[in-house]
């Protein structure tokens, strides 16, 4: 006993939690009771201190807090219930009692009778208006875990509790407390008798409406204005007896308040109109709807009328739920809403009509007899007004507004039968969008209108679907169509090939192909090019699915051959070229499609398009070395063919075709590959890589084909040489590659299948790299007793074969760009050294996944990692201002291939180097510079204080590279400009005032730019000043 | 501005194209979409400003009365209205009011003068006028558009000035849409 | 006529320059001083000084010239653009017209040594909206000022800066865009918005009338200009002509002669000054098109009218908003121009070549 006592004496002394964990094990150890903690309490409880008096029941109630459960008996809750209750009055020992209610009450022998003593006790001695934040949020606490756990025995009170509680939750204001009340107010809305207090139940929760708290910076309680929102919503919606009251106050929010009030206000009417029910909605529906009309034909702004729709909406359904009658027995509020909108839409082209069939198509997906109801009037309204004579001006808008609402059944789930359902009004909707087509100005909504009906289950039977291609067909070659109409126009024929693709292959298809030219037009009739160009544009888009895709290539190939022998004995090849290149494309982009879609038809296509393309060019080139089959376009694209069908092959099929590629391409034996139908003549001797420069050089062109294949072979797939000869090889081929080839197709066809092989081959390429590349490097490269052209090439030969080690984590990539760093001093090609190393990080498609390369992650990222800190240091120190120019290069040229995040904080250090780098005589890099900076130049905070600090130095470079007098490069003038327009909202302006007048001055001049793209950036960045 | 002189002016449904349509050489070619900014790097190219440029500076314009709408949708302005000579330096610009009557002509007007102000070159002389016949008080209107002093007068009106630049705003961000297309 | 000098560029950067369009210019009667002024609300003021032939600070090539350098740039704390400048006949004060539709009167506080700083001593309130024309009487007794409110306010100049408004003239139907005084007489014109000129004269029963009204132009009347002999004046237009109207009677002009088709844009400015030659001197017109054309006006019989010389895109690409002859002796055949791009031009017209 004494132990209790002294313990209580220390700990008022000192309060500290010792003692109150000491005195709870004492009693866990039974060695003391509760009751005898009280008794020790004795003195201070009843001191004439207040201080004192507080100190004792703080103890209790913190021993209380602290103690288990189940170690109070059922007479000591007891006993600590009547104590506290009798403390409450005590407004020195208010504040404790009230804390140690809090865990008293969950105590599980607290029974229910006590339940109603605290209660009572509350009501009776606790003044909310004289208690702070925390015990008031003790008081609701205590008060909800009575009325979760003892909600029945509270109910017997009947209006002394409500009442009470009223007092209590009257004029709350924190948000926490406010919370715990929102969630014990529900509570009793729902399942308490509040219908005697219904008046003052809407004062305590309606007064707080809207919600506009905002949480302090730093709010311990992290309770946002959401979830307020939220709860209180919650109790505006518990009960239909707030429903005239609640009604009216929203209404006069949403007329008087704020947008976001009026959004809350829209909001809360979507929960609560359900709730109230559907008399109480209907008798206030003409008010709502005066405001709602409001939001919905004078929007604030689209999310308030969007809001405003959806709570039309509720309102509607609310009204009409389970009312199920027919089309005239719809009566009231939907009724006179909807024959008030057709009546603006009267005048369909007219701005107000747009709200107006937005608010039609709300009404659409409310109930079953109201979407009947509307769709009865609303269809035949518009089939009236577009075949009214006068209104054919307005047919487009007619037409739009007609498929907005197809549009808006389509998505609305009730599928309804009889009348007043879409389908019974097919026909003369169908008849509308048919006829509409034929006018070009409302071709596009026609067509959209058609889509929607397809697209519609079940509405439109096959029989429909023809005669819609039908006359579909009659407008699909009409050259004065614009992007969006044949847009909308592929989209219907895409939606009904999906419904049935036949109807696209006999209907739509053999137009467009007998709309394809035999010839190529000739170069003076353009309206003919836009022609086939566009059909092709209809095709790439239709012929996706196998079926389809089957007859596109066939056809396509046919008109390929024809244009191939036309161009052996043609005058101007050029438009020819240009028509097969549409052809070559028109696959590539269907090829792309299918091979993002995991299209299984694929593979085939090695015979039936692959080997056929080898076959054509290695045949016409021979023919005719000059002519199209070595022009390079149209090798670029015929390769991106080729690649996309060889990727999907499996391993043996690869390896097939690439022994059957190599033989041709060697001049050997050229039956393996020309499994085609048109053989090569046996005498033909196709020999690529032996150029002669009297002879047809241009037949090496063709090597960009066989690279296509090999780019995309599998690991496992070799490409003869193999064995020993192959590292000899591969020296050969940059070699040739230097010496031989003639342009840069040719040059990087070679050297990206060397990379490529290098990257999968590495095994089998050790002497390669180790010894026969550092060779070619002193041969080609050091030596500076060749011209400069060649030793740049060879260098670019060279940093492919390390960009290869580079993606596959190979260290020797490392190793071997420190090579370059020697060139740094050698003014014949320093620059081109450093901006290689730019060029070896740089991402490229010829070395990715997708291309089965070996890759291995962050390797890029280690490797720069590994130079930027090198690079920095010396482009700042570096004594020689030759080699320092060439590390700023170098660092510029890396800085540009890179994530932003590997250097952004050495910015401080970089931002002197970059604006050198401006001034340095490369376009490439400067715009490499500007657009690192953009980069690392954040445009939406005000305080990046590296740009602010480089402000006004940053705006006169920049001028400068913007003013065509000073820049010839659009490319650098365009960045230039974009940097200057993101400067005012990433600067404070007090910062670039003083700049302002000159800025706006010299962009003037920019304005007269002979590049429209470049005028395009300039009038952006002065309107940004 | 209490007064609303058209509250249900007649729309355009195909507005927002471009217009400029896509180039037609022989060649189709992808480049132009990747480039980013479409341009091949040759110097030597040259693009006069040409009246659908000008059209595209002036067409996101929204309308003072209606500020959700633009001033192509409300038919206020089109390609043809707008005409350009790169010899004589002059831009003329012919907008039609949604009503004869439309009091907010003045502004339009104005909207439309500020914009070219700050986005053609200086060389250019610009007038903007209604087109003949499109309004009750043509004469007085063009007058008043092309006396300079009003117009630097009323650009020197702090209330009048933030009503323009809420009607510019819109032209200035679509037209940064389009730089980027 | 040949550019003597570009005085330094208002729109250029260095800070004591005008960003922006310079409205007006006004030789100092007395003084080698020139001012202007312009929309980013400060006046500035050049001195010149005449330099002896073929020195190299003479940019063409022959014959006297003037050297000018920046004597100083006045904040004038006008609210708004300042449109119009106007010399006293002591040329001891300056007068600005603003849009802020106040009249603000500037002298050299401290004498009139080159140290002595331009101060508003005075400030004239009146207008209720933009001022757009501000002009001394010969006698330097009155000052005119008018304004977008239609109305021209004429104020006496008393001791002190002090002045009184001894009229306020309300007949103009539109903007009164400027006002000039007769050489010798107390006879006002204004001309305005509402494409007339009117004259104005003291009436000794009662205050300020209208004498006569100028009609003949077809469009807004910008600017006009007594000639030195004080018979004829010469008014500008928005119509693209300049009318020339002959003194028939005591109070009444007549349109002698329409100079019609050798501006393409409308005349913002027009000048008649002694000239070199010619019996009536010579008159300068200046216009959106960036020309400024002088002619030369002779009496023989009725008056005669020919080009004598003009500078095409006398300010670059941008508009030539005013124009003024040098009234100081010797030097009538000196012009300067201000414009748009904000800078201020002095053209010397050669002669006998």
């Amino acid at each position: 006993m004494e132990k209790v006592e002294r313990l209580i004496r220390t700990w008022v002394a000192t309060q500290q939690e010792v003692q109150v964990t000491e005195t709870v094990a004492e009693i866990s150890g039974g060695r003391i009771t509760l009751l005898n903690v009280v008794q020790g309490l004795g003195e201070y409880l009843i001191s004439d201190e207040g201080e004192m008096r507080s100190k004792g029941v703080s103890f209790l109630s913190a021993v209380l807090k602290k103690s288990s459960p189940d170690s109070f008996s059922r007479q000591a809750v007891r006993v600590l219930m009547t104590f506290y209750c009798g403390k409450l009055d005590d407004t020195e020992t208010i504040v404790p009692s009230l804390q140690g209610l809090v865990t008293l009450v969950t105590l599980p022998r607290f029974t229910s009778s006590d339940a109603l003593e605290v209660a009572k006790a509350l009501f009776t001695h606790v003044k909310m208006r004289a208690l702070t934040v925390h015990p008031r949020y003790a008081a609701f606490s205590i008060l909800d875990t009575l009325v979760s756990n003892h909600r029945e025995s509270l109910k017997s009170m009947g209006k002394e509790f409500l009442t009470g509680y009223l007092n209590i939750a009257d004029g709350e204001k924190d948000p926490r407390n406010l919370f715990l009340a929102f969630s014990i107010n529900r509570v009793l809305l729902i399942e308490f008798d509040i219908s005697s207090h219904v008046e003052s139940f809407f004062d305590v929760t309606f007064c707080y409406f809207p919600i506009t708290f905002r949480p302090p910076p730093d709010d311990p309680y992290g309770i946002t204005p959401e979830q307020l929102k939220e709860k209180l919503l919650g109790c505006l919606s518990a009960t239909p007896a707030f429903g005239r009251l609640g009604i009216d106050l929203f209404i006069e929010k949403l007329t008087a308040g704020s947008p976001v009030t009026k959004r809350d206000a829209l909001k809360a009417l979507q929960v609560c109109l359900p709730v109230y029910g559907s008399g109480t909605a209907e008798m206030s529906s003409k008010k709502l709807w005066n405001c709602l009309r409001l939001e919905i034909f004078q929007p604030v702004d689209v999310e308030t009328e969007d809001s405003a729709l959806l709570a039309t909406q509720v309102l509607v359904k609310t009204i009409y739920e389970g009312q199920d009658v027919q089309v005239d027995g719809v009566e009231g509020f939907a009724r006179a809403i909807t024959q008030e909108c057709l009546e603006i839409l009267k005048q369909p082209e007219k701005s107000q009509a747009r709200h107006a069939i937005k608010t039609i198509c709300a009404l659409l997906s409310t109930t079953p007899s109201v979407s009947r109801y509307v769709i009865a009037k609303a269809i035949p309204h518009f089939i009236g007004l577009f075949q009214n004579p006068d209104e054919i001006a307005n047919r487009d808008s007619v037409v739009s507004h007609l498929v907005d609402i197809c549009e808006a059944l389509r998505e609305s789930p009730q599928v309804t039968n009889g009348e007043g359902d879409l389908a019974s009004l097919k026909d003369e909707t169908l008849g509308v969008f048919v006829v509409g087509l034929k006018a070009f100005s409302s071709r596009r909504s026609a067509l959209r209108g058609l889509r929607s009906m397809v697209e519609t289950q079940g509405l439109i039977t096959g029989e429909e679907l023809s005669f819609i291609v039908h006359s579909v067909n009659e407008v699909i070659l009409d050259e004065e169509d614009d992007e969006e109409t044949s847009d909308a126009l592929v989209k219907l024929l895409a939606s009904i090939s999906t419904a049935s693709a036949q109807h696209v292959t006999g209907g739509a298809l053999p137009l467009l192909f007998i709309a394809l030219p035999d010839e190529a037009p000739s170069r003076d009739s353009p309206i003919e090019i836009s022609k086939y160009r566009r059909v092709l544009q209809l095709l790439a888009r239709l012929c996706i699915q196998p079926t389809l895709f089957e007859t596109l290539v066939i056809r396509l190939s046919a008109k390929l051959d024809i244009l191939f022998s036309r161009a052996v004995d043609a005058e101007d090849t050029e438009p020819i070229a240009a028509y097969a290149h549409s052809l070559l494309q028109t696959l590539s982009r269907v090829l792309a499609v299918k091979v993002k879609e995991n299209h299984v038809d694929i593979p085939k296509y090695l015979d039936l398009l692959v080997i056929p393309l080898y076959n054509l060019f290695v045949l016409s080139a021979l023919r005719r070395p000059d002519g199209i089959a070595t022009n390079e376009r149209l090798l670029v694209v015929a390769g991106k063919v080729i690649s996309f069908v060889v990727r999907v092959l499996f391993t043996r099929k690869q390896e097939e075709l690439v022994n059957g590629l190599s033989a041709l391409y060697q001049g050997g034996v050229t039956d393996t590959i020309t499994t085609g139908h048109k053989k090569l003549p046996a005498d033909a001797k196709f020999t690529p890589f032996k150029v002669s420069w009297e002879l047809t050089p241009s037949l090496a062109n063709l090597i960009s084909l066989l690279a296509a294949a090999v780019l995309q072979l599998r690991q496992e797939v070799g490409v003869p040489p193999h064995g020993d000869s192959m590292n000899e090889h591969f020296k050969r081929a940059l070699v040739w590659s230097v010496n031989v080839a003639q342009n840069t197709l040719q040059r990087d066809s070679m050297l990206h299948m060397v990379a490529s092989r290098v990257n999968k081959r590495i095994v089998d390429l050790g002497p390669f790299i180790d010894e026969l590349l550092p060779e070619f490097w002193k041969e080609y490269i050091k030596n500076n007793q060749l011209p400069a052209t060649t030793r740049k090439n060879a260098l670019t030969a060279w940093l492919w074969v390390v960009k290869g080690l580079l993606v596959r984590g190979d260290p020797r990539a490392l190793s071997l760009t420190e090579n370059l760093f020697d060139l740094f001093s050698d003014e014949a090609i320093n620059w081109d050294a450093a901006s290689s190393i730019g060029k070896i990080a740089a991402a490229t498609e010829v070395l990715t996944k997708t291309n089965y390369v070996v890759t291995k992650f962050l390797a890029v990222q280690k490797f720069t990692n590994e130079l930027l800190p090198r690079l920095m240091k010396n482009a700042q120190v570096s004594s020689d201002p030759v080699v320092q120019t060439a590390y700023l290069v170098g660092l510029s040229s890396l800085m540009r291939v890179v994530h932003k995040a590997t250097y952004a904080h050495e910015m401080p250090t970089l931002m002197p180097l970059l604006l050198r780098g401006l001034s340095l005589p490369d376009n490439e890099i400067r715009v490499g510079v500007i657009d690192t900076l953009i980069a690392t130049t954040d445009p939406n905070s005000k305080d990046n204080e590296l740009v602010s600090e480089y402000a006004s130095s940053l705006i006169t470079v920049m001028l400068k590279n913007a003013k065509v007098k000073d820049m010839v490069s659009p490319a650098v003038r365009v960045s230039a400009l974009r940097y200057i327009g993101i400067l005012p909202s990433a600067v404070r302006y007090d910062i670039l005032h003083p700049q302002k007048a000159t800025v706006i001055r010299e962009l003037s001049t920019c304005l007269d730019d002979p590049r429209r793209v470049v005028r395009d950036e300039a009038v952006y960045a002065r309107t940004k000043w | 501005m209490n007064e609303i002189y058209n509250p249900n002016p007649t729309i355009l449904k195909t507005a927002g194209k471009r217009g400029t349509r896509a180039s037609s050489g022989l060649w189709d070619l992808d480049e132009g979409l990747a480039g980013g900014c479409g341009l091949c790097d040759d110097h030597s190219v040259s693009e006069s400003i040409d009246q659908n440029e000008v059209f595209d500076l002036v067409r996101f314009i929204t309308d003072p009365e209606h500020k959700h709408m633009t001033l192509e949708e409300l038919m206020v302005v089109s390609a043809p209205q707008c005409s350009v000579s790169n010899e004589t330096n002059r831009v003329l610009i012919e907008f039609t009011p949604t009503v004869p009557h439309c009091g907010m002509s003045t502004v339009i007007g104005l909207t439309l003068r500020v914009r070219l102000l700050r986005a053609l070159p200086n060389r250019f002389k610009v007038d903007i006028r209604v087109k003949p016949g499109s309004h009750q008080s043509e004469n007085e209107l063009n007058k008043q558009l092309n006396d300079k002093e009003r117009v630097a007068a009323a650009l020197e009106n702090p209330a009048l000035l933030i009503v323009l630049e809420e009607c510019l705003e819109s032209a200035q961000n679509r037209v940064r849409g389009h730089a980027h297309q | 006529m040949s550019l003597v000098s570009e005085l330094p560029v208002h729109r250029s950067a260095s800070q004591t320059g005008h960003q922006d369009r310079a409205w007006a210019i006004a030789w100092n009667p007395t003084k080698p001083l020139l001012a202007s002024c312009s929309a980013d609300k400060t006046v500035r003021l050049y001195n010149y000084r005449i330099t002896p032939p073929s020195s190299e600070d003479e940019p063409s090539s022959y014959g006297e010239g003037l050297k000018f350098e920046l004597n100083t740039s006045i904040a004038t704390g006008h609210a708004k653009t300042v449109r119009a400048l106007a010399w006293s006949p002591s040329g001891n004060t300056l007068a600005t017209g603003s849009f802020d539709s106040n009249v603000g009167i500037w002298q050299q506080v401290g004498g009139e040594d080159e140290e002595g700083a331009w101060e508003c001593v005075s400030s004239l309130e009146g207008h209720e909206t933009e001022c757009k024309g501000v002009a001394y009487s010969a006698s330097g007794t009155l000052l005119a000022s008018c304004s977008r409110d239609k109305s021209v306010w004429v104020w006496e100049v008393l001791p002190d800066a002090d002045f009184e408004c001894m009229g306020v003239l309300m007949e103009h139907s539109q903007d009164v865009k400027s006002v000039a005084w007769h050489p010798r007489e107390e006879i006002l014109a204004s001309c305005s918005y509402d494409d007339t000129i009117r004259i104005w004269i003291d009436d000794p029963q009662d205050d300020w009338d209208c004498v006569a009204i100028l009609r003949g132009h077809t469009s807004t009347v910008w600017s006009i200009s007594f000639s030195p002999d004080g018979d004829y004046i010469a008014s500008g237009s928005d119509d693209r002509t300049v009318r020339i109207w002959k003194r028939v009677t005591q109070y009444k002009w007549d349109c002698v002669q329409v100079l019609e088709g050798y501006h393409d844009r409308t005349i913002f400015s027009v000048a008649w000054g002694e000239g070199k030659l010619g019996s009536l001197g010579w008159i300068a017109s200046a216009s959106s098109d960036g020309q400024i054309i002088v002619y030369q006006v002779n009496v023989k019989g009725g008056i005669e009218v020919r080009v004598l010389t003009k500078a095409m895109s006398a300010h670059d690409v941008y508009d030539v908003n005013c124009i003024a002859w040098c009234p100081r002796k010797g030097l009538e055949n000196y012009l300067a121009s201000c414009g748009d791009d904000g800078s201020v031009r002095v053209w010397k017209v050669q002669v006998g070549k």
